[in-house]
C-alpha cells in the first residue's frame, strides 16, 4: 500500500506540505498495478520494438506514409507484377505489416487511377471496403474503362478529381447520384472538345456537395440544384471556345451564391455573366460573410458590376485580373477605371469585424505594395495589410513569385497594346486613388521609360510614408535623375523619400555590363553621398545581383552606405 | 489500466488554479505534474474527470518508464494553452497538417525511444503527439526498400521465400 504523500515525497516536482493525508483505495491500486506491470513487461521487450505497437497505431504510421510517399507506377503493364512504389512496399516488410496494410481499410481510399492503373485501383477500391473514397482519373490514360470504374464506386465517392480530354469523354456517368460526394475538380486543357457535363449532375443528388472546381467544361450546369451550399466554388472557362461557353445569368449566378452564406473561396474567370444590371439597394447584395477569398477575371465592365453585387468582409483577399477594352483617354475609359478603382478603394477601406483587425473596428492598412508596368499595357498592383519583410527591414519578395502568400489585394489591368496612350503613367492614375498612404514597403517592377523623374518625385509624394524600397528591372537612369535630386534648397525636406531607411536593386540595369554602367554606380555613389551631406543618408543598399560585382563597386559604395550584395536572393 | 490513488485535497498554495497530478513511472518513479498540462491528454482528463465530483487528488501510474514520460511532459509543456486541431475532440478530424517546427527537433531521437514516445502518446490519448511520431516514423521509411524498412525498425523478415515475392494482392485482409 502506498499512499499519496509517499509517492510525493520521492516525486521529482513540487512540494508535498499542502497535501492531506493520503486516503488511497489500495485493493483498487493493487489490482491494476498487476495489469500494469504486465504492460511493463511486454514493453518493447524484442529485437523489432515497432512490432510492440498496436496494429491501429502501425496503421497510422502507414498513412503517414501514404502521404509522402504515394502509390505510383510506370504504366508499362496493367498486371499486378509491374513493380509498383510508394507505401504499399510495407506490405513486403513482414506478415504482421502486410496483414495491417491489407487489413487497414482507410489506407486504400485515396485512389488515383493513373498513378496505380486501373486494375490496382479496383483493387484499392475493394479493400476499402465501404469507406468514402476520393479517386482521381486522367481520363486519357485509361479511357475505356474508368467510365464504368467510376459508376461503380460514385456512390461512395467523397472526393472526385477527373481529367478529361478525349473529344468523347463519357461525362454521362456523372449523371449519376453521389450522395457522398463532397469535393468535385474536373479540368480539361484542350481547346478543341466540347466537354459537357451531364445534365441534370448527378441525378440532382449531390446533398454534401460543397466543393466545385470545374476548368475548361463548356455546359456548366448553373441552374442545377446541386449547385448549392458552397464554401468553395471555383469556375475557369479555360481554353474552351467562348462562343460555345454557356455563361451564366445574373440570377442563376446571385442564386448558387444565396444558398452558399458559408462561401470561402469564390474564383469565376472568364465566365462572368453577359449582362449584368447592377444592384441599386444594398439589401439586395448578396451578404458572403465568410468569405476569404475573391477572384474575378473578365472586361473590366465584368468585374466591376459582379463585384458590385456583392458584400464582402474586408478581410477578404481580392484578386481582380480586368482586359481594359477602352482607352483610358475616352470617356467609357476613364470611367471604367474609376470605378474599379472606387469599387477597391471601399473595400480597402471597409470597416472590419473586431475579431479580424489588429484594432477593434478597424481594418489594418495596406502597408506593403508591389507595383508593376509594363510597356505601358499592363498595371499590375499587389497589396499586403503586412509587411513584406521586416517591419523596418528591407523589402524581400521571393524572385519570379507572381503570387506570393497572403495578399489582401491584387489589380491587373490589361489593354491591347498601344490602347492607354495616356499622358501619366497608370500607376500613379490608379495610386492616386486608392488609400494607400500608409504604405511603408514598396516593390516596383517597371520595363516602362515614362518613369521619369517627374513621375517618380508624384509617387513619392502619394506614398511618403515609404521607408524601404526595391527595384527590379527598372530603368535606373531614369529613377537616379529623380534620387539625386535635392531641389533649389539642397536641403533634406527636398530629397525623394527623405525617410528611405534601405533600398534594394534586383535585376535592373545595373547589373549589365553595358557602356555606362559604370557611370551608373558613379551616380549611385553621388546621389547617396548627397544624401547623406542634406541629412538624408540611406542606412543599407542591398543588391541582388546575378554576377559577382566588381570589387571597385563594392568599395565605393561602401564608402557612404551600409552595403549588402548577396550572390543569391536573401530569403 | 492505470493505477490510481486518490487523496484529498484540491488546491495546492502557489500553483494558482492548477492542480497537481502525481504520474508514477514504469520504473517507480514519482512526477509531480499541472493538471493543466497534461489536459492535451485525453486519457489524463477522462480519469480526473472520474474524481471531480469527490474533490480528491489523483496518482496515476503509467506503463512505460520516467525518460518517457518526461518527455511527453516536454511536449504537453511546450503546448500549454495552445490550441491544436488535433487533439480537439469537437473538431472535424484534420486533414495531413503541416509539421511543426518544434516537432520535427523535439522528435529527432533515435528509434527506439521514438516508437516509445508514440506509445506513451498512443496509449495517452495525446493525438497531436501521435501524429507527429506517426509522421517522423514515415519520413523515416519514405523511399526506402523493404530491406530497408527492416533495418531502419528493427523488423524481422519472416516471409517465407515464396510469400516475400507474391504479390500483396493476394493477401487476406
Amino acid at each position: 500500500m502506498e499512499t499519496f504523500d509517499a509517492m510525493l515525497d520521492q516525486s521529482s516536482y513540487g512540494s508535498t506540505a499542502s497535501l492531506s493525508t493520503a486516503q488511497p483505495e489500495t485493493r483498487h491500486a493493487e489490482d491494476t498495478a498487476d495489469r500494469v506491470n504486465a504492460l511493463i513487461k511486454t514493453d518493447f521487450p524484442s529485437q523489432s520494438p515497432i512490432d510492440n505497437l498496436p496494429p491501429e497505431l502501425v496503421a497510422h504510421i502507414f498513412s503517414w506514409l501514404a502521404v509522402v510517399d504515394p502509390l505510383r507506377w510506370k504504366p508499362t503493364s496493367i498486371d499486378y507484377d509491374y513493380p509498383l512504389v510508394g507505401w504499399i512496399k510495407v506490405s513486403h516488410v513482414s506478415q504482421k505489416w502486410r496483414q495491417i496494410a491489407c487489413g487497414h481499410s482507410s489506407l486504400w481510399t485515396v485512389i488515383d487511377s493513373t498513378a496505380v492503373g486501373i486494375c490496382w485501383a479496383t483493387e484499392m477500391a475493394a479493400r476499402s471496403k465501404l469507406l468514402p473514397l476520393s479517386i482521381t482519373i486522367r481520363e486519357s490514360s485509361t479511357p475505356d474503362v474508368w467510365p464504368t470504374y467510376l459508376a461503380d464506386h460514385l456512390s461512395r465517392t467523397q472526393q472526385l478529381n477527373l481529367a478529361v480530354f478525349s473529344p468523347d469523354a463519357r461525362l454521362n456517368v456523372l449523371g449519376s447520384p453521389a450522395p457522398m460526394l463532397e469535393r468535385l475538380n474536373i479540368g480539361s486543357s484542350d481547346a478543341g472538345v466540347s466537354n459537357f457535363l451531364f445534365t441534370p449532375l448527378f441525378a440532382n443528388d449531390a446533398p454534401r456537395l460543397h466543393s466545385v472546381k470545374l476548368h475548361g467544361c463548356i455546359n456548366i450546369p448553373w441552374g442545377s440544384p446541386v449547385f448549392r451550399g458552397f464554401v468553395c466554388f471555383e469556375i475557369t472557362r479555360g481554353l474552351a471556345p467562348p462562343q460555345d461557353f454557356v455563361y451564366p445569368t445574373q440570377d442563376q449566378l446571385l442564386t448558387i451564391l444565396r444558398a452558399s452564406p458559408d462561401l470561402l473561396t469564390l474564383l469565376l474567370k472568364d465566365c462572368l455573366p453577359q449582362v449584368i444590371a447592377p444592384v441599386v439597394l444594398e439589401n439586395d447584395l448578396v451578404e458572403l460573410p465568410h468569405l476569404t477569398s475573391l477572384a474575378l477575371s473578365g472586361t473590366a465592365t465584368d468585374c466591376f458590376l459582379t463585384m458590385g453585387l456583392l458584400h464582402i468582409p474586408p478581410s477578404s483577399r481580392v484578386n481582380m485580373r480586368c482586359r481594359m477594352q477602352d482607352s483610358v483617354n475616352s470617356e467609357r475609359g476613364r470611367v471604367t477605371m474609376a470605378n474599379i478603382i472606387s469599387l477597391l478603394s471601399g473595400h480597402i477601406k471597409g470597416a472590419i469585424r473586431p475579431i479580424l483587425s489588429h484594432r477593434p473596428g478597424t481594418t489594418p492598412p495596406i502597408r506593403s505594395l508591389m507595383v508593376s508596368s509594363y510597356d505601358g499595357n499592363y498595371l499590375h498592383l499587389l497589396g499586403w495589410r503586412t509587411y513584406s519583410g521586416d517591419s523596418d527591414g528591407p523589402v524581400m519578395f521571393p524572385r519570379n513569385a507572381q503570387h506570393p502568400l497572403d495578399f489582401s489585394l491584387f489589380l491587373q489591368l490589361a489593354w491591347q497594346p498601344g490602347v492607354p496612350d495616356t499622358s501619366e503613367p497608370l500607376p500613379l492614375t490608379a495610386i492616386e486613388r486608392l488609400p494607400l498612404q500608409s504604405v511603408q514597403h514598396l516593390f516596383v517592377a517597371a520595363r516602362d521609360q515614362s518613369w521619369t523623374a517627374r513621375y517618380w518625385q508624384k509617387m513619392a509624394r502619394e506614398l511618403r510614408h515609404v521607408g524601404h524600397l526595391r527595384l527590379e528591372r527598372v530603368p535606373l537612369h531614369l529613377f537616379l535623375d529623380a534620387f539625386e535630386e535635392t531641389g533649389d534648397a539642397g536641403d533634406r525636406g527636398a530629397v525623394l523619400w527623405p525617410g528611405l531607411q534601405s533600398l534594394t536593386l534586383g535585376r535592373n540595369d545595373i547589373l549589365d555590363y553595358f557602356l555606362g554602367t559604370t557611370v551608373i554606380v558613379q551616380r549611385l555613389y553621388e546621389c547617396l553621398d548627397k544624401r547623406k551631406r542634406v541629412g538624408a543618408p540611406l542606412e543599407r543598399l542591398i543588391i541582388v545581383p546575378d554576377i559577382r560585382l566588381p570589387q571597385s563597386w563594392i568599395d565605393l559604395l561602401s564608402s557612404v552606405v551600409s552595403f549588402h550584395g548577396y550572390e543569391t536572393e536573401p530569403l | 489500466m492505470p493505477t490510481i490513488v486518490s487523496v484529498d485535497d484540491s488546491t495546492v498554495p502557489g500553483e494558482g488554479s492548477s492542480r497537481l497530478l502525481l504520474l508514477v513511472s514504469s520504473d517507480n518513479k514519482h512526477i509531480v505534474v499541472e493538471e493543466d498540462i497534461m489536459s492535451r491528454s485525453r486519457f489524463i482528463s477522462k480519469q480526473v474527470e472520474g474524481f471531480e465530483a469527490t474533490s480528491q487528488r489523483h496518482a496515476i501510474l503509467l506503463p512505460f518508464s520516467s525518460f518517457v514520460l518526461n518527455k511527453v511532459i516536454e511536449y504537453c509543456s511546450h503546448y500549454r494553452g495552445y490550441y491544436l486541431l488535433e487533439d480537439d475532440p469537437d473538431a472535424a478530424p484534420p486533414g495531413r497538417s503541416p509539421v511543426r517546427e518544434w516537432d520535427q527537433e523535439f522528435l529527432d531521437v533515435d528509434r527506439n525511444m521514438l516508437l516509445r514516445i508514440i506509445k506513451a502518446a498512443h496509449y495517452l490519448e495525446i493525438k497531436s503527439l501521435v501524429g507527429s511520431c506517426a509522421r517522423a516514423i514515415a519520413d523515416m521509411i519514405r523511399g526506402k526498400t523493404t530491406e530497408e524498412m527492416r533495418e531502419i525498425l528493427g523488423v524481422e523478415n519472416d516471409f517465407t521465400p515464396e510469400e516475400e515475392h507474391s504479390p500483396s494482392s493476394k493477401c487476406t485482409g
